[in-house]
């Protein structure tokens, strides 16, 4: 691997993704043909870009003990246009989590997608994820703000058409159209900002970028563009509403992509543009983004642990995800504007390394929710469970996978968890007293939704995997296969190694905390590529000493004293032989799946708790003669979501109204009468012009 | 150099004046593919200073591409996607011919007015220029809505671009090589979409009389 | 090598003493109650008998359901080794912080509530339901009064808050800081967060007035719900790990709340020994106030528990603001 630098295989990896894309099309007469051969070749594409980035990140530190200036690797330039490619350890991060992320997907798209051949247009499909994933790479490494736009918005699209894939179904479609509205809306507040930039600075490239020359107004504007552009390709509430409805209706394979590496574009735009190059220059910029967080934390777990649908839980948990995340950003823009940069390189650390975590133990999930339905057709939790008997092997995986994503050890998302925590408290003991109380509300925050997100994957796995099978599909399925399990499994084992071994990734990613120091913020790891600061600025103290973390012995201990305890009770206790035995039933007759505690049920008591945000309601009807004994019961329960209802439906009618008043007014449907506005619009332009210059 | 760019961009305008005046579909198109050659020599030409000037190709390649696609191509879609059409005798224009050339006159004198305004900031010669490719574009917009027909209005579209295109050529001595090859390709999408479309509205209403379609609205 | 020691020593003791305040608190409230309830060690008897009956196991469940009680108890005795029982532990090196404690501690509900749910029981799912919801309603509380025990160890580790809560840190009340005196007087300031934890405490270790652990009525249990399909071997890891979790919740006020320790002057292994006793009498003592509390409360309303859980999340962030407003940390 090491005959070649990072950016020679850079390029390759990008030139295999395209040829991923040509083969696919080339060869659509025979669809399984171009199915294999675009999977095969998109996986060759991500070990490049695996070894790309991770060469990046191991390369020899410069000579000179000076930090390397921001954008330092130069990966090429585009042909004929000058745009720029760049790397850096930002940019190489988040390559290596797509690169892996897709390895493992297209390995699982082979047999995921295979009942489709023939019957599908597979081989566009398999093209457009391709180009999906190359317009992803290139938004991870454009060093040019036009090329960003680009690809920003080449994502945007090619994503809606892999959302819409299966576009016999209106709900498919309708989810689709609101994607490709929201994400259209994103791209448009994108563009403004960086109109506004180029309008004060006249360069578009983002090494020459001068956050210095924006006037404040203008300045104030870009951020909260931004803010709303990232916000928007997050799912942030309130902003969310597409996410849990295009993530859902997307195959298995795209939504592990959206939500894996899609959604992290987000959180790298709003550290390139609002950290590195707009250098956090004032406090509420965080304060913005750590508020949208915390927000986004609950309302989306809340919703995560009322939901039945498997992969809209997974959907819901998404936006809770990119709230943590979101959480840690916005401590660190506050901290780096009050002048502490170690707090600051602090809880930027702990939302890439989340982030990080979050692109495998969620891409890992997603695929596992989408080999449960090709196994079985379904994602009503209500309608599985038993698969830890019929699906043992992903019931495992599935397990692990729901063990990182509720932040426990030993797993990656609890030590990314972990380290947010510590931000926090940080930041908390750091920060100024108003600072200190909120961040104090923000520990409370994560550690509810910590908890509740590990009450909604007890839900999903709990009612989904155990238990009896409640339909007879849940109780034929067979195992997934292997290769689906491989895939998952690599994300898995991902995982683990990152809660495992945190401190590697800390090394690797430059992003520098050294977490084996005890009582030390070891920030001296290239933090300073990403901030300079002037010692003049006050507000915040020096930070604390922290607490250590190494999960390695706590696991060892574990496995030891778990190990220990069995072998104890059996040499204490005798040769016991288990008997089998039917559930307790009190004394009636076995129970049967349908008086399993319901998905609905498990979640009902926090509905309750809760019920100012979801506004349950119940009604239960009863038919036949006898009160006391009816033919047949129906129970519904309702819960309406707020933002859509408070936010969303008031604006959408406005909208309405307004529209049905512009068209009787304006839309005459006369096409003459269009060509006649096109006429008008472009006289009334001269004679503004020539009205401007005489006056 | 600049004289031959006057005397073609004053011809292209004419041409634009031949189309609002013409009565047929025929010399509708005509007119389209005179303009185009005229463009194509325009542009050819100031391709072949600088391929002395610098060595760069890019402005040859552009005007093979304006001779390949409007000069032979799009003008023989056109009359292939008439001759698909049933013959009708049917009014096209809204107004007499006089009248509309005269409306036409008004917005070259309008564009003139603007681009006076610009003062000294531009030489005279390239002011009299750009009024040339305005005007074309101006009055190949009220070409467009003066006509009925929809391939007449596909003529007009393509003229307005011509417009824009001589626009670009003479305001900036040519734009980006990749912006005018861009501009080409949607041209020939948008003809290969605007052929098809014809077809089935004259399959639908039995006339491609666009003033038809305003019963969709809904 | 030294580092392990205490941590050993700790679930040494954690192993040998955990049943005993379940019988503490059993006995006090039999005794509040004009009964002579069962002796102080049946919990013990309880062990030994379930471990030499077979157990059954329900057709329905799976791996989950006999997994379970081995790493509920793994965990809890982790969590036990990571209370240090004497500020002596000190300069060998105290391991681990206090979110890593309920972090562990979570792993094992993780699974608890799983295997409630194995065997396709509904009180099984109903008992699972409600401790997924008790404890993340539970959980800001104990996270806030982390923030605070960290605002005044500035360190979210059990060695700064051993340190400081002994009067190590630099205690601004005190003289001179440096040696330990046991005893830190500005810690009084954490009064409120030990309150908050002793609300997390009942919560986590399902008793009155959340759960009550005494019920044989399926539909008001939540613990003893989640356990219902355990036999055997099975069930007694899973008591020994109830006993142990409450050892460690116990030991965690005990070790932070209580740092008084007047054998500090006696050196060597017998001062050592001293200490340890003196640490599991305070946890006794500890038991006796919870068994108190459950004698004098009745069990709330299920739908009441989230009151109690806004009043500890309060009673710790009292405790935060404290720090804030008066600075005592800095």
């Amino acid at each position: 691997m090491g005959f070649l630098g990072y950016g020679p295989w850079f390029w390759i990896s990008l030139s295999l993704y395209a040829a991923a894309a040509v083969l696919a099309l080339a060869l659509s007469a025979r669809p399984r043909a171009a199915h294999l051969a675009a999977q095969v070749l998109s996986m060759a594409g991500a070990a490049a870009g695996v070894a790309s980035s991770l060469l990046f990140l191991l390369r020899a530190p410069s000579p000179s003990s000076l930090p390397e200036p921001p954008l330092a690797a130069l990966v090429g330039t585009v042909p004929l246009l000058g745009l720029t490619v760049v790397l850096d350890s930002l940019s190489a991060v988040f390559l290596l989590a797509l690169s892996v992320l897709v390895l493992a997907v297209s390995l699982f798209s082979v047999p995921y997608l295979a009942p489709y051949a023939g019957k599908r247009n597979l081989p566009v499909f398999d093209a457009l994820a391709a180009l999906f994933v190359l317009a992803m790479a290139l938004v991870f490494t454009a060093g040019h703000l036009v090329l960003f736009l680009v690809a920003w918005e080449a994502m945007a699209f090619l994503s809606y058409f892999l959302v819409v894939f299966e576009s016999e179904k209106e709900d498919t479609v309708a989810a689709g159209t609101l994607y490709l509205v929201m994400a259209i809306l994103g791209g448009a507040l994108l563009l403004a900002a960086i109109l506004l930039v180029f309008s004060a600075t006249g360069s578009f490239s983002m090494r020459d970028f001068d956050a210095a020359h924006l006037p404040p107004a203008t300045r104030t504007a870009v951020v909260l563009l931004l803010v709303a552009a990232f916000g928007v390709k997050a799912g942030v509430v309130p902003l969310h509403v597409w996410l849990p409805r295009a993530h859902p209706a997307a195959p298995g394979n795209v939504s592990a992509l959206m939500s894996g590496i899609m959604l992290k574009t987000a959180v790298y735009g709003l550290l390139r543009f609002l950290l590195h190059m707009m250098g956090a220059q004032e406090a509420w910029w965080g304060i913005l983004v750590l508020a949208l967080g915390l927000l986004s934390a609950v309302v989306g777990v809340a919703h995560a642990f009322v939901e039945n649908d498997l992969k809209r839980l997974l959907a819901y948990s998404s936006i809770e995800n990119m709230g943590l995340i979101w959480t840690g950003i916005g401590l660190g823009l506050t901290a780096s504007a009050l002048g502490s940069p170690a707090v600051a390189a602090l809880a930027v650390f702990a939302a890439v390394f989340h982030a990080f975590n979050h692109a495998f133990f969620k891409g890992g999930l997603f695929l596992g929710a989408g080999a449960v339905h090709h196994a079985t057709h379904m994602r009503d939790l209500g309608s599985l469970g038993g698969l830890v008997r019929t699906m043992p092997g992903l019931s495992v995986l599935f397990l692990g996978g729901s063990l990182a994503i509720s932040a426990l050890p030993p797993f990656g998302g609890f030590a990314s968890e972990w380290t947010t925590l510590q931000a926090l408290v940080a930041g908390a003991l750091a920060g100024p007293p108003a600072l200190s109380v909120l961040l104090a509300v923000a520990v409370a925050v994560l550690a509810l939704s910590g908890a509740l997100a590990a009450a909604a994957y007890l839900k999903a796995f709990g009612v989904g995997f155990l238990g009896k099978p409640r339909t007879p599909a849940a109780a034929h399925a067979t195992e997934a296969p292997l290769a689906m399990r491989l895939a998952i499994g690599l994300l898995v084992a991902a995982s683990l190694a990152l809660g495992l071994a945190p401190g590697v990734f800390a090394r690797l990613s430059g992003l520098g905390t050294d977490f084996s120091a005890r009582g030390a913020l070891g920030l001296q790891l290239g933090w300073d590529v990403y901030f300079e600061y002037s010692p003049t600025h006050e507000g915040m103290a020096p930070p604390p000493p922290l607490a250590g973390l190494d999960p390695l012995p706590v696991l060892a201990a574990l496995a030891a004293v778990a190990l220990a305890a069995v072998l104890a009770v059996r040499v204490i206790g005798g040769k016991r032989p288990v008997r089998r035995y039917s559930t307790w039933d009190c004394g009636y007759g076995e129970p049967d799946a349908r008086m399993q505690f319901s998905a609905s049920g498990f979640s009902k008591a926090f509905l309750i708790v809760f019920r100012f945000l979801f506004r349950p309601t119940r009604e239960l009807k009863a038919e036949g003669e006898h009160v006391y004994h009816p033919e047949s019961l129906a129970y519904t329960t309702t819960h309406e979501p707020l933002v859509e209802k408070y936010l969303y439906d008031p604006l959408v009618a406005f909208v309405h109204r307004l529209s049905d008043r512009a068209r009787q007014a304006v839309q005459t449907g006369s096409l003459r009468g269009y060509l006649a506005y096109v006429l008008g619009a472009l006289v009334a332009g001269l004679l503004y012009f020539l009205l401007a210059k005489g006056g | 150099m600049e004289t031959l760019g006057l005397a073609l961009a004053s011809l292209q305008l004419l041409a634009a004046f031949w189309l609002v005046a013409g009565k047929r579909m025929h010399s509708h198109i005509s007119a389209f593919r005179a303009q185009a050659v005229l463009l194509a020599v325009n542009v050819g030409a100031l391709g072949v200073r600088e391929v002395l000037a610098t060595g760069r190709p890019d402005l040859l390649v552009v005007c093979a591409a304006l001779v390949a696609l409007k000069v032979v191509y799009i003008p023989r879609k056109l009359h292939r996607t008439y001759a698909a059409i049933e013959y009708r005798i049917e009014k096209d224009f809204l107004a007499n011919i006089p009248t509309l050339v005269l409306a036409c006159v008004a917005l070259v004198l309008l564009v003139y007015a603007a681009v006076s305004g610009l003062g000294a900031s531009v030489s005279a010669t390239r002011a009299l220029l750009l009024v040339e490719a305005l005007s074309v574009v101006l009055v190949g917009v009220f070409f467009l809505l003066s006509r009925r027909k929809a391939i007449g209005q596909i003529v007009g579209l393509l003229v307005i671009e011509n417009g824009l295109f001589a626009t670009g050529l003479y305001a900036s001595d040519g734009m980006p090589f990749i912006v005018d090859l861009g501009i080409l390709l949607d041209l020939l999408t948008a003809v290969l979409v605007l052929g098809v479309l014809v077809l089935h509205i004259d399959d639908a209403f039995e006339t491609t009389d666009t003033d038809r379609l305003d019963g969709l609205k809904g | 090598m030294r580092a392990l020691l205490h941590p050993a020593l700790a679930a040494l003791l954690a192993l040998l003493l955990s049943p005993l305040p379940t019988g503490l608190i059993r006995k006090v409230k039999a005794l509040v109650q004009k009964r002579r309830g069962a002796p102080l060690l049946q919990l013990y008897r309880d062990l030994r008998k379930l471990l030499r009956k077979d157990p059954v196991v329900s057709t329905t469940s799976s791996w989950v359901l006999r997994a379970a009680p081995a790493v509920v108890f793994a965990t809890s005795l982790v969590a036990c080794s990571l209370v240090p029982v004497t500020v002596r532990a000190l300069p060998d090196g105290v391991p681990g912080d206090l979110f890593l404690f309920f972090f562990v501690l979570a792993l094992g509900r993780f699974f608890l509530v799983l295997s409630g749910m194995d065997a396709g029981s509904s009180f099984g799912g109903m008992g699972s339901s409600r401790e997924a919801l008790i404890s993340a309603l539970v959980e800001p509380a104990a996270f806030t009064g982390i923030l605070a025990i960290a605002a005044y160890a500035r360190s979210t580790s059990f060695a700064a808050a051993l340190a400081a809560l002994n009067g190590l840190g630099g205690d601004p009340l005190l003289p001179q800081a440096g040696a330990p005196t046991g005893w830190a007087p500005s810690a009084l300031f954490l009064l409120p967060v030990f309150l908050a934890f002793v609300l997390v405490l009942v919560a986590e270790t399902s008793r009155i007035p959340v759960d009550d652990p005494a019920t044989h009525l399926e539909l008001t249990m939540v613990h003893e719900a989640m356990i219902l399909e355990d036999s055997g071997r099975h069930l007694a890891l899973l008591e020994y790990g109830a006993a142990l979790k409450q050892w460690a919740l116990l030991g965690l006020l005990a070790s932070l709340f209580l740092p008084f320790d007047p054998f500090l002057g006696v050196a060597g292994a017998a001062g050592l020994a001293l200490s340890v006793a003196f640490f599991a009498a305070k946890v006794l003592l500890l038991s006796l106030l919870v068994g108190v509390l459950e004698a004098a409360t009745v069990k709330l309303r299920f739908f009441s528990v989230p009151n109690l859980a806004a009043l500890a999340f309060v009673l710790a962030l009292v405790g935060f603001l404290q720090y804030a407003v008066t600075g005592i940390g800095r």
